[in-house]
Formats: C-alpha cells, sequence, structure tokens
C-alpha cells in the first residue's frame, strides 16, 4: 500500500498493541490547536445568544458597510457590518451553528446507514453483499455536484434538504469502508469461537466486529465533517443550501459579492471562519488517522 | 483482458443508464417547464400549457419521453432547449470549451506546485519538512475554494488590478479561476506525490540505481518518479468528478461561462432538455475517464486485473 513511512504496518499487529513511535511534538501540537478550533466553533454555536454582541439580523441602515473597528475607531461593530447594516461578529457567530449542525448530522446520519450495511454485506456475504457494493459503486460514480443540483432542485433549498444530499452521498464510502474492516476480522478464531459456543449473529457483529471498525469510521467521520461543512458552504453560496433567512457562513459569503470592490471585510471574515473550523476537524481527523488508523493514510 | 474490458465497459454503461434515469425523472418533479416559459409575465391560460407541453413533448408518459431522449442521445442528438430553441448539442459545445480549458487550467497548475514539492519533501525527509508540507496541505483542504477565489479577486483584482477580476476576457481571465482551483486540487496531490515517490524510492531497484554511482537527482526522477507516476495518475483520474464540483462553483464565483453556469440556469428554468444534456455530457466524461484509468492501471499493473 502507498501511503504509510517506512515498513506497511500489519493491520491486525498494528492494531493489537500499541505502536511505539512517540508521535511527532510537531503532531501533537496541530492536534491541540486542532482541538481548540472545533471547541471554538462548538462554544461559538452552543453559546451564541450569550456571545454574539448583537441581534445576528438587526439591519442597520444608517451603519451599512462600516469598516471593522480598528479601521473606524469608535465603532461598535468588531469586524464591521454588511450590506444591509447588520454585525458581521454577530452573524459569524450564529453561522456557525448552521455549518456544525449540517456537518455533524450529515455524518451520524450517513455513518450509521453506513456502517450497518458494511457490516451485514462483510459479514454474511453472499448476493446482499453484492448489491450493497454494486449500489456503493453506482453512488460513488454519481458526481455529487450533480447530484445535489438535481435534488435541490426538486425538494427545493433548506437545511434538512442539504442534510439528505449529503447523507445519501456518502453512506457508500462508509459501507466499502466497514466491509473490508468486516472481512478482515470475520475468519478470526475469536470469531469462530464466539460461534462455537452459539453466540448470536447480531451479538458477534454489535460486541466482536463492530469494535474493529471503530477506529477506521471515527477517522473518516472527523474528516467528512469538515468536507460536509466545505460542501454545505458551496451549495449555500450557489444558492442551493440553506434558507437565507438564516445566518450561515455560506450565505454571508453569496451576500457579500456585490460589495466586494467596496467593503472586503464583509467577504474576508464568513470565509476564515469557515476555514478556522475545517481545518479545525482536519486537523484533529489527520491525527486520530496517525494514531489509529495508518491504512488510511494517502 | 477481454473479460476485464466487457465488465468495466458493462459497469460503465449501467452508471449512465442510472444517471440519466435519475436526472430524467428528477428534473421533471422540479416545475412545470411550460409556467416557467412565462416566467410571471401574465397568466397563461389552460390552453397555451397545453399547446406548450404538447410542443415540447412533455404531455407524453416519462416513459416515453426518457426512451425518446435515449433513442436520440445515442446518434448525438439532444433535443432543442425550451428556452431559446437552440439545439442541445450546440448549447453545449460553446460551454464545454470554457469548461475544459478552466478544468485543465486547474490541472496544470497543480502538477506546477504538486510535484516539485512533493519530490523535495520525499527527498528531505527531516521532521521540519515534512511537517510544513504536511500543514501547508492541511491548510489547503481547508480553504473554501470559492473563497480562496473570491479573496485572490479582492488582492489580486480589485487592489492590484492585475487580472479582471471576472468574465472571459481572453486568457488573462484564465488565470485567478485556474490558481484557485489548481491550488486546493495541489495541497492533496503533494502529499499523494510524496507518499507515492518514497513508496517507489524503497524498492530494490533504486538500490541498484544508486550502486551504479548515479546521481541522486537522476535516481530520484528517472526510476523513482518514474514508478510513482502511476498512483498519482490513477488520483488525478478518479479526481475528475471531484474537480467538475470545483468547476461549477469556480465558474459561479468567476462569471465563467461554463457548463455549471448553464446547468444551474437550465434548473432554475426547467429547462429539462439542457438540463439532462449537460448531465448526460458530464456523466459521460467522469465515466470515460475512470474507465481510461482503470483500463491503464489494469494494463500496466497485471495485478489489478479482475479476478473473474
Amino acid at each position: 500500500m502507498i501511503g504509510a513511512d517506512g515498513p506497511p504496518p500489519a493491520p491486525s499487529a498494528a492494531r493489537a498493541r500499541v505502536r511505539h513511535r512517540r508521535t511527532p511534538l510537531g503532531l501533537r501540537l496541530t492536534f491541540f490547536v486542532g482541538l481548540a478550533l472545533v471547541g471554538g466553533s462548538f462554544a461559538a454555536a452552543l453559546g451564541a445568544p450569550l456571545l454574539a454582541p448583537r441581534d445576528p439580523q438587526a439591519a442597520d441602515l444608517r451603519a451599512r458597510l462600516t469598516p471593522p473597528a480598528w479601521l473606524q475607531p469608535g465603532s461598535p461593530y468588531l469586524v464591521g457590518t454588511d450590506a444591509i447594516g447588520r454585525d458581521i461578529m454577530s452573524r459569524i457567530i450564529y453561522g456557525s451553528r448552521v455549518s456544525l449542525e449540517v456537518g455533524l448530522v450529515s455524518v451520524v446520519v450517513s455513518g450509521v446507514i453506513g456502517t450497518a450495511l458494511g457490516l451485514i454485506a462483510g459479514y454474511y456475504g453472499g448476493w446482499w453483499d453484492e448489491l450493497t457494493m454494486r449500489l456503493a459503486d453506482l453512488q460513488l460514480s454519481l458526481p455529487f455536484i450533480l447530484f445535489a443540483i438535481v435534488v435541490i432542485a426538486v425538494l427545493g433549498p433548506g437545511l434538512s434538504q442539504i442534510i439528505f444530499v449529503l447523507a445519501v452521498t456518502q453512506w457508500a464510502s462508509y459501507a466499502r469502508l466497514v466491509r473490508s474492516e468486516t472481512l478482515l476480522v470475520r475468519e478470526a478464531d475469536y470469531i469462530q469461537a464466539a460461534h462455537a459456543v452459539g453466540v448470536s449473529d447480531g451479538r458477534i457483529i454489535w460486541r466482536h466486529v463492530l469494535p474493529n471498525a471503530v477506529s477506521a469510521v471515527s477517522v473518516l467521520a472527523t474528516l467528512s465533517v469538515a468536507n460536509n461543512i466545505l460542501l454545505e458552504a458551496a451549495l449555500t453560496f450557489l444558492g442551493l443550501g440553506v434558507d437565507p433567512s438564516v445566518p450561515s457562513w455560506g450565505g454571508m459569503l453569496a451576500d457579500s459579492r456585490n460589495y466586494i470592490q467596496t467593503a472586503w471585510w464583509d467577504s474576508t471574515f464568513p470565509g476564515l471562519a469557515i476555514m478556522f473550523t475545517v481545518m479545525g476537524f482536519n486537523l484533529v481527523g489527520d491525527w486520530l488517522r496517525d494514531r489509529f488508523s495508518p491504512e488510511l493514510r494517502q | 483482458m477481454v473479460g476485464y474490458l466487457a465488465a468495466r465497459t458493462g459497469g460503465a454503461v449501467v452508471v449512465l443508464a442510472a444517471i440519466t434515469l435519475f436526472v430524467a425523472f428528477g428534473i421533471r418533479l422540479t416545475g412545470d417547464p411550460a409556467v416557467a416559459l412565462f416566467g410571471g409575465a401574465g397568466a397563461p391560460s389552460r390552453q397555451d400549457i397545453e399547446r406548450i407541453h404538447h410542443a415540447m413533448g412533455t404531455d407524453r408518459p416519462f416513459i416515453v419521453q426518457y426512451g425518446t431522449f435515449l433513442a436520440r442521445a445515442v446518434h448525438g442528438d439532444l433535443g432543442v432547449s425550451f428556452r431559446s430553441g437552440q439545439p442541445v448539442t450546440a448549447l453545449i459545445a460553446d460551454r464545454a470549451r470554457a469548461t475544459l480549458l478552466l478544468a485543465i487550467g486547474g490541472m496544470v497548475v497543480a502538477l506546477a506546485i504538486a510535484f516539485p514539492l512533493g519530490v523535495y519533501a520525499a527527498m528531505h525527509r527531516d521532521a521540519v519538512t515534512d511537517f510544513l508540507i504536511r500543514v501547508a496541505s492541511l491548510l489547503g483542504l481547508s480553504f473554501p475554494n470559492f473563497w480562496l477565489g473570491i479573496m485572490l479577486i479582492l488582492i489580486l483584482a480589485v487592489r492590484l488590478r492585475w487580472f479582471p477580476p471576472s468574465g472571459d476576457a481572453g486568457p488573462v481571465s484564465l488565470v485567478l479561476p485556474s490558481v484557485t482551483l489548481g491550488v486546493i486540487l495541489a495541497s492533496t496531490l503533494v502529499r499523494l506525490v510524496r507518499a507515492a515517490l518514497l513508496d517507489a524510492l524503497g524498492q530494490p531497484y533504486i538500490r541498484t540505481a544508486r550502486a551504479k554511482g548515479l546521481r541522486e537527482l537522476r535516481v530520484v526522477v528517472r526510476h523513482g518518479l518514474r514508478n510513482a507516476l502511476l498512483p498519482v495518475v490513477t488520483f488525478v483520474g478518479l479526481q475528475f468528478g471531484a474537480l467538475l464540483g470545483g468547476v461549477v462553483v469556480l465558474e459561479n464565483v468567476f462569471a465563467w461561462p461554463g457548463l455549471g453556469q448553464l446547468a444551474l440556469q437550465a434548473v432554475s428554468y426547467r429547462d429539462y432538455p439542457v438540463v439532462q444534456g449537460v448531465v448526460v455530457v458530464l456523466a459521460v466524461g467522469i465515466v470515460l475517464v475512470n474507465l481510461l484509468v482503470d483500463l491503464s492501471y489494469g494494463l500496466l499493473n497485471p495485478r489489478v486485473r479482475v479476478a473473474s
């Protein structure tokens, strides 16, 4: 396999005992930075009413496109206002709710469905396995953006529609991953032993097979949260995402485009918010991958 | 080999059939094209609507419409736009050039960044270089591509006025969107080039080459990189679908007259033939690229051939 430095890890051996190589200092550092960024975005989402300096929807037309406070001494708006005088800082803080909700819910839904299908396919094999994997192939060969455009055109834009699109397009990655992890352990002695003493299939899958897949799934899930936040922002930016009346980072960027000549802050800060949040999940996911599933590295 | 070819081609046909069926069915759920045609300019009468439906052929059962579409598409006829009356193939040919230019431009930028950096990182496997490359590529993966585009417009077009901010005003217009697309793509590619090269450099023939006394750069490029190309090519091919997603969004940011813009407009006008046409062309492109990648892989590396 490509990707791992040095000797390729034997999957079972690497998993069986804690690896002796210490995580390099740099990587540990980036992990804490990532954790801080993720923590910060959660804090913003949960504590929005306490943290936001003002109402994210309150427009003040006399304060349209006010520059950030350090360019305009005395201004009460820390990073300025948008085209109808709404406080950008407050909108960014509230906007974290949309990003995190879409990112987390879509990953949980697709992760649970994909994992369940992958476990069953890998454990039982046969026609069910064949069917699931062919469906997964089909799903993975359908370009996301085309799928999203058509589905949103049918269902209309909105938060749950976005989550639906993301969940439907991503179950296949989990199913494939979990299936391959299941195949690795299906014939293992301890599974056979459990069979021999009459443990039910359901219990074997739940107690003995699933735990082997958890680390790989959690790595994929963490990195998918990052990716899904980006996809949601892009769809909302195109007008295919969440309702414009809800503050969201993609929506703010879409609104800011007409004022790019005059108000740089309007298009700069929402993008920074996306970047830091996504980077947080990427850093944590990267660390998890290095730690628990080196075979996923690419 | 023939069996492998047949299996893969058969798979590709199934995928195409599924995609076209899904799109043709889905787009018909989005709304009435006859009503969309009036676009709020007075309420059309029932007769008007029926007449338009008859002219468009949308009064026939779905299965007939889909069958007709397929039968014509096989002969290279994708129908006529409901809105402009132009043949869909002409509309697409016009826009496909722009999209292709952008995709190629992005790919060129990505390769130009990823190869030198990836090779350098593989040759200097110390903690600092590794760490920097890793952080840089993570940073690239965390940028929303459209926001990077906006920032480039803000700095290079609005402030410095080096480039036109949007539209298609000759080759200079291609620079900003290509760079945006390329930078994002390069962040994944750098890691891959580095990993594939390290993998290749661990092979016995590299030791032989070194033992012959070849210069290090020659060993790396001629013997290492050459063999590292295969996984990189595969990745680039398989990224084609994702690349397309990026292109659609960037076309919007840079007002670039490509297929993505055409599709988005067509969806809002309920222009079924155009939507179907764009999707078919893009899907055929993606499936074809994937197929070529698969086949070249099977040809170059006998271990990957389908077992059956």
